[in-house]
């Protein structure tokens, strides 16, 4: 109302909200009587508000009088409100709805006594804990300690009550350190979680929120909602709710009361009246689920659309390797960009990250089983995404509520890998070292003794961003030309001509077998370790005397005595005493030594060891 | 309520839960107005000190032909109880227009916005009046039982600040104007009074009955002349100068009260 002046039709004897909690009159007849009303905590009985509209703003005395002598001060009624009327009884929880400017914030103020109807009257029962708009009565310049009392005094709480509870509203608002810092520094999320915080650090008889809930970032916006809840769920609490999300209204609303255009259209059961109001949006709809106004949007989206989730309404945003990291929602139109889904696939594990964007009223949930509000979609399991939407004018879409689910699976964890196994942990880091890959069916088989195709593959991958062999390739034969039993097809294939440029694999004298289902031996798998290590030129040529502590070190071949030596030396093997050179590898055994030779990949943890 | 039955959450009745706002606004504009000054609240003590000192210097010699006897006592009691009433006034006069974003919000009393402004000049008249013991000190002005007339003198002030703040807080909320106005009110009112001279240059350069009368019925003469009664002089005060006292501080009561009251439901649509 910038550009008008209004001006109440307020009765000289205007009614005043009042407070009866305490006028229970002594004698028997007011009793009965005030017995019978205090079932209800909140009656508003035909009430009106009326505002006069000026066509201009008039400040000062000389235009005030100038328009008063030109008979120029015209006015314009305008009913806020018309002959509103409805009880609330002790314990209900109650959602308003209404489209903007139908008159609910109007309705809340009244009753929050912020305004004075123009005629009728309303009655709160108790004391009332407004969240209509969190940080009301904040000073930025006060610290936020001194906030907490001041904001108290407001909300009429006693001092003794405040110091008493002060630890308690610190630690609900997460904000220990803080307490002493003025409220100007403060992100207004923080200002919010500490207005909600002291709104509510005791149980009111009667709650109002009005979309406050919406603000702060998701997990604040779930503690709120579980305290509201723990309010609703007490049953002594009588709650007014009023929010854009229908989704949110219908969760926590036994009754909806719909007002429009100051009068009140409804009053019944939520899902009822829910149900008739969403079907407002969409008159070809009819009975109105949410899923339908997402259909509509999509069949009048422009071709160019076309390439979205009907199911959703989700048009997913792909990259150039084809992976969708930003989803726009389909209406009427251009779309709006609503950077409000990532989805990252990082490894086999699926993100989804909610992305709040204030100025475009969108919020998405992401609930886990249990209907818990999840910042990531990390662990296994099904998730339901809900997103609320209006644009930013607030006016052609009220609200765009949808919601589907997906499935996060981990493939990070092989299915036969018992967590209690000794190389369980060795397994982790060489899969987050890139050094295992998913395998189709999601086992690793760890006692599989591996192949030498596996262990070209492994060394393979350990070399990763590594520069090529230090000094040259060491070969430049291609592996179909150096053995026989190679096409250049296999799966293998490129991670063997590696091994042959590295020297890992020595290519025959002439074509022969590399016989990549072969087993490998463990001084074997020292002698290849041994030989990358010589390709990045970090070998350091060990002495013999490492096998000293070695039991079984007669056993060792002679080919292999120098690399076996190097592989104690580095603990790479032979940390239990006995190295067991004729011993095939295991999977599970080449992943852990893959790891011990690559110490820092441990992170500071004890180096593995096979117990054998 | 069953948890919270026998504890006491909330306060008893809005006496209760006004006179717990109004300590917590009185001390945040405490806490704001000193906030990142060096000196803080000795300049509370030191802003009159000064004060009386340049103009003592100047108006001692200007007003030899007067009957004060202590002129630099007597300057700085007038300065900081007039002062105490700008402030006061001034603050009230802001107090509702400032609350707006309360208002609009909260509910809450809205008297006790102008209210508090005139306690917090209270509490900083409190801090002024160090500085007049620092000047009865040096000038070994000792204080007879007369001083506790400055206890009613100040309360009737109170009640006058209370009353215009009330009233001109409210006509502001309307007409803007009001707030330049006020200045212009308050500076024609800073010569209207004897803060700095005294009544019998009046009477000795013989002028007219009427213009004495005009400054004899101006209610900060009156107040002032109470505190001077208290400190400076040491006597009581004359019986028609403490009638005039009450009869203003009630009167403005009376009239801010009355505005007040009518205009408050309609302060939300203009503030």
């Amino acid at each position: 109302m910038s550009d008008t002046i209004a001006e109440p039709i307020a009765a000289e004897d205007a009614p005043v909200t009042e407070d009866v909690t305490d006028a229970v009159a002594a004698d028997a007849a007011a009793a009965d009587a005030a017995t019978e009303a205090a079932d209800y905590a909140i009656e508003v009985n035909d009430v009106s508000m009326i505002f006069n509209i000026a066509s201009e703003q008039l400040n000062n005395l000389k235009e005030y009088f100038i328009k008063i002598m030109r008979h120029e001060l015209f006015f314009k009624e305008f009913r806020a409100l018309d002959h509103v009327s409805f009880k609330v009884g002790r314990g209900e929880v109650v959602g308003l709805v209404g489209t903007n400017g139908s008159g609910k914030s109007t309705m809340l103020k009244c009753i929050a006594g912020v305004l004075e109807p123009s005629e009728g009257s309303i009655v709160v029962r108790g004391n009332i804990a407004p969240l209509i708009e969190l940080g009301a009565g904040f000073d930025l310049e006060l610290t936020a300690r001194e906030n907490i009392y001041l904001n108290g005094a407001l909300l009429g709480y006693t001092r003794e009550f405040i110091d008493e509870h002060l630890q308690e509203i610190i630690d609900f608002a997460e904000l220990e350190d803080f307490m002493d810092m003025p409220l100007k520094n403060y992100s207004s999320g923080m200002v919010a979680r500490i207005a909600f915080a002291i709104a509510t650090v005791t149980e009111p008889d009667v709650l109002i929120v009005d979309e406050t809930l919406s603000v702060g970032d998701v997990f604040f916006q779930q503690k709120c909602e579980d305290r509201i809840r723990s309010f609703i769920d007490s049953g002594n609490v009588t709650v007014l709710f009023v929010s854009h999300s229908m989704s949110q209204v219908a969760r926590i609303c036994d009754r909806v009361i719909w007002i429009e255009k100051g009068v009140m259209r409804r009053d019944g059961p939520a899902k009822e009246v829910l149900g008739e109001y969403s079907a407002q949006f969409d008159p070809a709809a009819g009975q109105g689920g949410e899923k339908v106004v997402v259909e509509r949007l999509v069949a009048d989206a422009p071709d160019a659309l076309l390439d979205t989730d009907r199911t959703t309404g989700l048009i997913p945003e792909r990259d150039e390797a084809g992976n969708a990291n930003r989803f726009f929602v389909a209406h009427t139109g251009a779309p709006i960009a609503v950077p409000a889904v990532r989805y990252q696939v990082k490894r086999g594990n699926a993100y989804l990250y909610p992305v709040l964007d204030p100025s475009l009223y969108s919020v998405v949930y992401i609930r886990n089983e249990e209907g818990k509000i999840v910042r990531e979609a990390v662990d296994e399991g099904t998730y339901t995404v809900e997103i609320d939407l209006a644009d930013a004018a607030r006016t052609r879409y009220q609200l765009v509520s949808t919601s589907f689910s997906f499935t996060v699976r981990d493939f990070g964890h092989y299915d036969d890998v018992d967590s209690a196994a000794w190389y369980s942990i060795a397994v982790e880091r060489a899969y987050d070292l890139y050094f295992l890959d998913d395998t189709p069916d999601n086992r690793l088989r760890p006692d599989e003794p591996v192949s030498r195709a596996d262990v070209v593959e492994l060394m393979w991958r350990m070399s990763f961003g590594a520069p090529e062999p230090v000094g040259g390739p060491a070969c430049s034969v291609s592996p179909e030309r150096a053995f026989t039993d190679v096409s250049g097809g296999e799966p293998f294939a490129e991670a063997l001509a590696w091994a042959l440029r590295a020297g890992v694999v020595l290519a025959p004298e002439k074509p022969g077998p590399f016989r990549p289902d072969d087993p490998v031996t463990r001084e074997a798998f020292a002698c290849m370790l041994a030989r990358l290590a010589r390709s990045r030129g970090a070998y350091v040529a060990p002495s013999l005397d490492a096998l000293a502590s070695i039991s079984d070190a007669d056993a060792i071949s002679g080919w292999a005595l120098e690399s076996v030596a190097w592989a104690v030396a580095g603990k790479v093997m032979g940390n239990g005493g006995t190295v067991s050179s004729g011993a095939l590898v295991s999977r599970a055994e080449a992943a852990s030594m893959a790891v011990n030779y690559q110490p820092q990949a441990l992170d500071g943890h004890n180096r593995l060891t096979n117990p054998r | 309520m069953s948890s919270t039955a026998e504890k006491v959450t909330h306060v008893s009745d809005n006496v209760a839960k006004d006179r717990f706002i109004l300590q917590q606004l009185v001390t945040k504009d405490f806490k704001l107005r000193y906030r990142r000054s060096v000196l803080g609240v000795v300049w509370s003590v030191l802003n009159p000190l000064l004060m009386m000192i340049i103009m003592s210097f100047v108006f001692s010699y200007f007003l030899r032909g007067s009957s004060v006897e202590n002129y630099p006592l007597y300057l700085i009691v007038g300065n900081i109880t007039f002062g105490l009433m700008n402030e006061a006034t001034t603050g009230g006069l802001g107090s509702i227009i400032g609350a707006a974003p309360l208002l609009k919000k909260v509910k809450v009393d809205r008297w006790v916005f102008p209210v508090q402004k005139v306690l917090s000049a209270m509490m900083n008249f409190g801090f002024s009046l160090i500085a007049v013991v620092v000047v009865m000190l040096f000038f070994q002005v000792v204080p007879t039982w007369h001083i506790v007339w400055m206890i009613p003198a100040l309360l009737l002030l109170m009640v006058f600040c209370i009353g215009i703040s009330l009233l001109i807080g409210a006509a502001a909320v309307f007409f803007r104007d009001m707030i330049h106005l006020w200045s212009v009110a308050i500076t024609a009112w800073t010569y209207l009074t004897p803060i700095f001279w005294d009544l019998s240059l009046l009477t000795n350069a013989g002028a007219p009955q009427f213009v004495i009368w005009v400054v004899k019925l101006n209610p900060m003469y009156n107040y002032l002349d109470m505190m001077r009664c208290a400190i400076v002089y040491q006597a009581s005060p004359g019986a028609t100068v403490l009638l005039l006292a009450v009869f203003w501080a009630l009167l403005a009561l009376a009239l801010g009260l009355l505005v007040f009251r009518k205009t408050e439901h309609k302060f939300i649509l203009f503030i």
